[in-house]
């Protein structure tokens, strides 16, 4: 097994960062040459193949779009963890929420860009803990990410102990089941598989947020945290504006801490940082 | 029958024609006609008859068309002969007819418009003669002129007829020249016409003797008239007569009502509807009567002054009842508004020329009232002109001074113009007058008037002159009374006996008033004394007589005057100030003259003091509802000037602070210029105020240049975390990138790693085998060994059966010798046994030759065999070495694959510990990328705060301009998409990326563009599904 260095040409990044911009959205500065270098080298790796100029030609030449795909999925970073951003929760929990502990009215919360499944998992926990048994309620999540490859692993709700670190051990022991499995080298893993009830609630889809949307709403909240920040501006109004259309009147959208609609346009609220209302 | 000729002719010429053809024909056959010639003459000739009949079936046909249509003509119908065309034989004579048929057609259409017109009364006659020739046009014009003949004096007639209906009765008169029974015509309506004219004119004179002139005598003269017009003047004049008597006898009864002559009732009798005339007058006779009398006793009660007296309306009926109720209203509503005027007529008699009317009015009151408003503006006018005169010529002397015509109008003008002649009249004589008088004002006595006057003037010059004289003596006399009384000598009396008449009465009269003043005149003096020393004292009570007890009364009504007035001074001191009730004042009506001044001089003080008072009152309430009212520029003096100008000190002040500086400074704040501060000097609390303002805005200066400054910090900072953040994310990604080279090659070595383990225990398997292989190989030297010497032992026996062999050989040579010796002695018939004892002998000799090399051969091999003893003794030897080796390598073997399969486990553990790196670096990266995404955002808004704090205009801080937010190309260490240039949009860009791809095409057969529809290129169909969930 020979490892391949091969070197991405200024030529190559241009023509791999113009398909993802184009494909997804996603803006690849000059800066994130080293990444795709990086990232894609698994692919060439795994078609074994000796350069990037033969990479772009397997993939003009696949016409199934599968490697088209695992292009999107290596370049689209994937970092979440459960209940981060915990102020956005407990927002939720304390200013959402308590109303529809009586009210019966069904419950539409969409995580765009749920990457591993932590967020919607969150949400789906919280739900439970706040209004009870979700099975007797309308209540619905709706996943999304770009990346086929981390929705297999979000539908799957398997996390490594490390991965389970944000969760509660209270809420932990209720809503996961334990268990151990082996690696490749038949090393012990300790897992945590979210109970098939959280799962129920979660509906997981792969979407291009940069395509036509089937969804109809309306939505009570929707997160889209840390995803604008991949693109720029003129796309993230664009996005922004999708959001407020889907929303319900009186409607969350919540976005990362590092973000802020300051600089575009759009006719949301600000509540505090990261949450804004349809008003 | 048309037909009928057709067939004949048809069957004449089948009949002619046919027996002609046989004729020919049978000619033709038989050979009787040979020659062409005949038979083409023969064929000419029968083509010709044809053509003649048919020629003469069409004339035929023509005539009959013909035929009937001057059959049509003869009977007046005028048709048009139709189907002519060139072909017909009569085409000319067709044509013909048709236009005769057309002309006369139009020729009776014109005669009938002719004789329409004329039925009509038009004599235009619209008809185009031109298209006529010969007789036609004669005819026509013939009888256009015999109509225009017989219309003109009838149009002529009409039009003065039509004049005199329209009552136009003119002198004109039909002047046409006519002949016959139109002439005739002409003079009788010229004679009516003049009768008509003659009536009217009768009529005329009438009415304007009886209408306009009351000439009722005159009548119309009938003998002007004859027949049924006599008939009519004189109806004229009866009607005028039926008229002329009842009215003549209601003239002089009303003449007689109008002079206030109440007839007696007529008695003479009149017919229809003059009976009800004078039944009519009889009645309103005495109605009137009644209701002069009902008149009469309301204007005896209003002469008594009984106003409330009205007449009894229900004696009467109708319109008399009416008039008695109205003239009761009238009086109703007449004595009220006439009490009204009334009053101000009295107020303007008594020369009192009061305000306006201004009570409501209806009707002529109004007008009444209105008039008199105008009477009191013009008398008012008129009064202010004659004081103004008056003043001007009384007390200023100023005789030269006139009333002002021009202000008034009507009979005013002429009493102003009047006014001033009367003062022209007496203007000179006055000044005369006046330079005498003021002569004898001066003390000096003017000498006797010697010029001519005439009239009252004259009689003034001579009392003039008659007064000088006597003023003359009289200032003598006077003279000595004034040195008397000058000298206190009150006794002395002047003599009257000196003078007569008036002058001598004056000087009685200067006499006993000086014998009457003397005594009342000190009384008076003393009572004065003491009013004049504030001392009020009781009234007099002691009796006078005459002027004196005017004194008297005076005296006490001054005094009472006085008391009055103490009375309303404190009233209104108390008023004014005590109760605050500034309105309080003194009522000047019940004072008069002086003391009316000197109440309107206390009233006017008072204003004096209220109306400052008052200003200022509503300056404070102006400024208090935020008004800056502009500064009083009325004249005050005094304290009021003080009071004056603190008001406007005080506005000034305000308009400073609340308008121009401070109200400036504030609005410049307003508008974000915070330079601007309240500059002018305050004092008091309006200091504080300014101090207050200036502290304000210096503290928002301060505070927004702090701002600003710190806006630029955060600014700054934000751009260095910016540009740390993005090197981060940069080195994050390269890390991340050599950690994904580590893990690529510790994926390489742990794969070397065992590969090396399984080698290891591959060889160490092939030893093991080896040393098996080794002992084998000795255990088979050990039996080659035995096998060689086997041969050697073998090869000793087959030396020794070679030795036989080689005897055997030797005998058989002698053998083959003896038997050669025995054939030579057995001559020819041994000669072949020699042959063959020859060749035994050869074999003999080869058998113990190949016995000798066998032998040596079998002496190698046994040599051989010996040697190969000795080789395998060594070789055994060396397999035994051999054999120690391989277990040696054996055994570092198993000590390289324990090794590699450790070193694996290594290379396994190092791994795990890559991947979480890399995973620590991912996160690394989208940490470090969200967290230069929020340092771009705070750089973009404290730019935004640097811009809203630019906005305001700060004394001390640089302005530096900032062209509108944040420039994210432009931004530090900003890269986040220069891609987007080349690559993006990706629309327009789609074609591009189709051609760089277009290289790629030959890489395989069915490679498509690398564009594919990303909704094809992710056929994930239940996703969707999922999607329209939601």
């Amino acid at each position: 097994m020979e490892y391949i260095s091969a070197k991405l040409s200024d030529y190559e990044f241009d023509r791999i960062s113009g398909l993802v911009y184009s494909l997804c959205g996603i803006s690849l500065g000059s800066g994130k040459k080293e990444l795709v270098t990086a990232r894609l080298a698994k692919r060439l790796n795994e078609l074994k193949l000796q350069s990037y100029d033969a990479y772009l030609k397997y993939l003009s030449g696949d016409e199934s779009g599968y490697e088209l795909l695992q292009l999107i999925d290596v370049i689209t970073t994937n970092v979440t963890s459960f209940f981060r951003e915990m102020h956005h929760f407990d927002y939720i929990r304390e200013r959402i929420l308590p109303e529809y502990r009586i009210k019966s009215e069904k419950i539409r919360v969409w995580s765009a860009g749920c990457s591993s499944g932590e967020e919607p998992y969150s949400m789906a926990v919280l739900l439970f803990e706040e209004i009870g048994n979700l099975m007797l309620r309308d209540v619905k999540i709706l996943a999304t990410d770009i990346s086929t490859n981390i929705l297999t692993k979000a539908k799957e709700g398997v996390y490594d102990k490390q991965l389970v670190n944000g969760v509660p051990k209270m809420l932990l022991n209720k809503y996961f089941d334990a268990f151990t499995d082996r690696d490749e080298y038949g090393r012990t893993l300790y897992n945590f598989k979210v109970k098939s009830d959280i799962r129920s609630v979660v509906r997981f889809a792969r979407l291009n947020l940069m395509e036509d949307w089937p969804m109809k709403g309306p939505f009570k909240i929707i997160f889209c945290r840390n995803v604008m920040i991949y693109f720029d501006k003129k796309t993230q109004e664009k996005l922004v504006g999708k959001y407020h259309a889907l929303l319900e009147t009186g409607g969350h959208l919540f976005i990362g801490h590092s973000e802020n609609l300051s600089s575009i346009s759009h006719s949301f609220k600000y509540v505090q940082p990261g949450v804004y209302l349809k008003c | 029958m048309e037909s009928l000729k057709r067939r004949l002719m048809l069957t004449g010429a089948f009949i002619v024609f046919f027996p002609m053809l046989i004729t020919i024909g049978a000619l033709y056959i038989t050979g009787a006609l040979k020659t062409p010639v005949l038979l083409a003459v023969a064929g000419g000739a029968i083509v010709g008859l044809a053509a003649a009949l048919l020629a003469v079936e069409k004339i035929m046909a023509s005539a009959v068309k013909l035929n009937s249509a001057v059959e049509k003509i003869s009977k007046g119908e005028t048709v048009k002969i139709v189907g002519a065309d060139r072909t017909d034989y009569f085409y000319l004579i067709i044509e013909n007819l048709n236009q005769m048929i057309n002309n006369c057609d139009s020729f009776k259409k014109d005669i009938g418009t002719v004789m329409d017109s004329l039925i009509n009364g038009d004599c235009t006659f619209n008809v185009n003669l031109s298209q006529y020739d010969g007789n036609y046009r004669v005819a026509l014009e013939k009888i256009i002129e015999s109509c225009k003949k017989v219309n003109e004096p009838l149009s002529v007639m009409n039009g003065v007829i039509d004049k005199v209906s329209k009552g136009d009765i003119t002198s004109e008169r039909i002047n046409v020249e006519t002949r016959g029974a139109m002439t005739s015509l002409k003079n009788n309506t010229n004679s009516l016409l003049n009768t008509i004219d003659n009536l009217l004119n009768e009529v005329k004179v009438v009415c304007i003797a009886t209408i306009f002139e009351g000439k009722l005598d005159k009548r119309a003269n009938v003998s002007l008239f004859s027949g049924r017009w006599a008939r009519l003047a004189t109806g004229i004049n009866d009607i005028v007569n039926t008229f002329v008597k009842p009215l003549t006898l209601s003239s002089d009864y009303i003449t007689s009502i109008s002079c206030g002559n109440i007839p007696a009732k007529i008695t003479e009798e009149y017919k229809g509807d003059f009976n009800i005339l004078k039944n009519s007058f009889n009645l309103c006779i005495g109605n009137l009567q009644s209701m002069i009398k009902e008149v009469n006793d309301l204007t005896h009660a209003a002469a008594d002054g009984n106003l409330k007296k009205r007449g009894n309306a229900d004696k009467y009926e109708g319109a008399y009842r009416e008039i008695i109720s109205g003239i009761n209203q009238t009086l109703d509503s007449v004595i009220n508004p006439v009490s009204k005027m009334n009053e101000y007529l009295v107020q303007l008699s008594k020369g009192e020329i009061a305000g306006k009317i201004e009570d409501d009015c209806k009707g002529d009151f109004c007008e009444l009232k209105d008039s008199l408003n105008k009477l009191i503006t013009t008398l008012d006018n008129l009064l202010n002109e004659v004081k103004v005169v008056c003043i001007a010529t009384i007390f200023e002397g100023h005789i030269d001074k006139r009333a002002n015509v021009s202000l008034f109008s009507g009979r005013w003008a002429k009493l102003a113009s009047g006014i001033n002649d009367l003062i022209n009249a007496f203007a000179n004589p006055l000044k005369m007058s006046a330079s005498y008088i003021t002569q004898i004002g001066s003390g000096t006595i003017p000498p006797v008037i010697t010029e001519e006057y005439k009239g009252d003037f004259n009689l003034i010059k001579n009392s003039f002159n008659s007064c000088i004289g006597n003023l003359n003596n009289l200032t003598v006399e006077v003279e000595a009374l004034t040195h008397a009384a000058t000298d206190g000598k009150l006794k002395v009396r002047g003599n009257a006996d000196k003078f007569e008449g008036v002058y001598r009465e004056i000087i009685v009269e200067i006499n006993s008033t000086l014998d009457a003043i003397v005594n009342p005149l000190n009384v008076a003096a003393d009572y004065v004394a003491k009013i004049s020393r504030g001392e009020v004292s009781e009234k007099i009570t002691a009796e006078y007589k005459g002027d004196f007890n005017d004194i008297k009364l005076n005296l006490n009504s001054l005094i009472n005057t006085v008391d009055t007035m103490l009375g309303e001074i404190k009233t209104i001191c108390i008023a004014v100030i005590f109760e605050g009730k500034l309105d309080k004042r003194t009522s000047v009506s019940q004072f008069s003259g002086r003391w009316a001044k000197l109440a309107s001089g206390i009233n006017d003080i008072v204003n004096s003091l209220v109306n400052p008072l008052k200003v200022s009152s509503d300056y404070l309430l102006k400024i208090s509802h935020g008004e800056i009212p502009s500064k009083i520029t009325e004249e005050y003096k005094g304290d009021f000037n003080e009071i004056k100008s603190s008001i406007n000190t005080c506005l000034d002040t305000l308009t400073s602070l609340i308008i121009t500086d401070g109200g400036a400074a504030l609005q410049a704040a307003a508008d974000k210029d915070l330079t601007a501060r309240v500059k002018k000097t305050y004092s008091g609390l309006y200091d504080k105020m300014k101090e207050n303002i200036n502290s304000l805005i210096e503290n928002l200066e301060e505070m927004f240049k702090n701002i600003g400054a710190n806006a630029e910090n955060v600014s700054s900072s934000s751009s260095q975390i910016s540009k740390g953040a993005q090197s981060l994310a940069q080195g994050a990604s390269e890390q991340a990138s050599a950690l994904e080279e580590v893990s690529s090659s510790l994926h390489q070595m742990n794969s070397m790693a065992r590969q090396n383990a399984a080698n290891a225990k591959e060889g160490q398997n092939l030893t093991t085998s080896a040393r098996s292989s080794t002992e084998r190989g000795v255990d088979s030297m050990k039996k080659m060994s035995v096998a060689i010497n086997q041969i050697k032992d073998s090869s000793n026996n087959t030396a020794k059966i070679l030795k036989t062999i080689d005897e055997i050989a030797f005998q058989t040579n002698l053998l083959a010798l003896n038997a050669a010796v025995e054939a030579a002695r057995a001559g020819d018939a041994g000669k072949g046994f020699a042959v063959v004892a020859d060749e035994v002998r050869n074999l003999a000799m080869r058998s113990a030759e190949a016995a000798k090399n066998t032998a040596r051969m079998i002496e190698e091999s046994v040599k051989y065999a010996n040697n190969g003893v000795g080789i395998n003794e060594e070789v055994m030897k060396n397999l035994d070495e051999i054999n120690g080796q391989v277990k040696k390598v054996n055994e570092f073997m198993s000590e390289i694959s324990a090794a590699s399969e450790q070193q694996s486990e290594g290379i396994n553990q190092i791994n795990t510990a890559v991947a979480q790196m890399n995973q620590v670096t991912q996160q690394n990266a989208a940490y470090s990328e969200e967290s230069a995404s929020a340092s771009q955002e705070l750089t973009y808004q404290a730019d935004q705060m640097k811009n809203m704090i630019l906005q305001f205009k700060l004394s001390s801080v640089k302005t530096r301009v900032m062209n509108g937010g944040f420039d994210y190309n432009s931004a530090p260490g900003y890269n986040r998409r220069p891609i987007i240039q080349p690559i993006a949009p990706p629309a327009a860009h789609a074609p591009h990326m189709k051609k760089d791809f277009g290289e790629y095409e030959n890489y395989q057969a069915s490679s498509k563009s690398i564009e594919a529809d990303p909704k094809k290129v992710i056929p994930f169909e239940d996703d969707t599904n999922v999607l329209h969930e939601f």
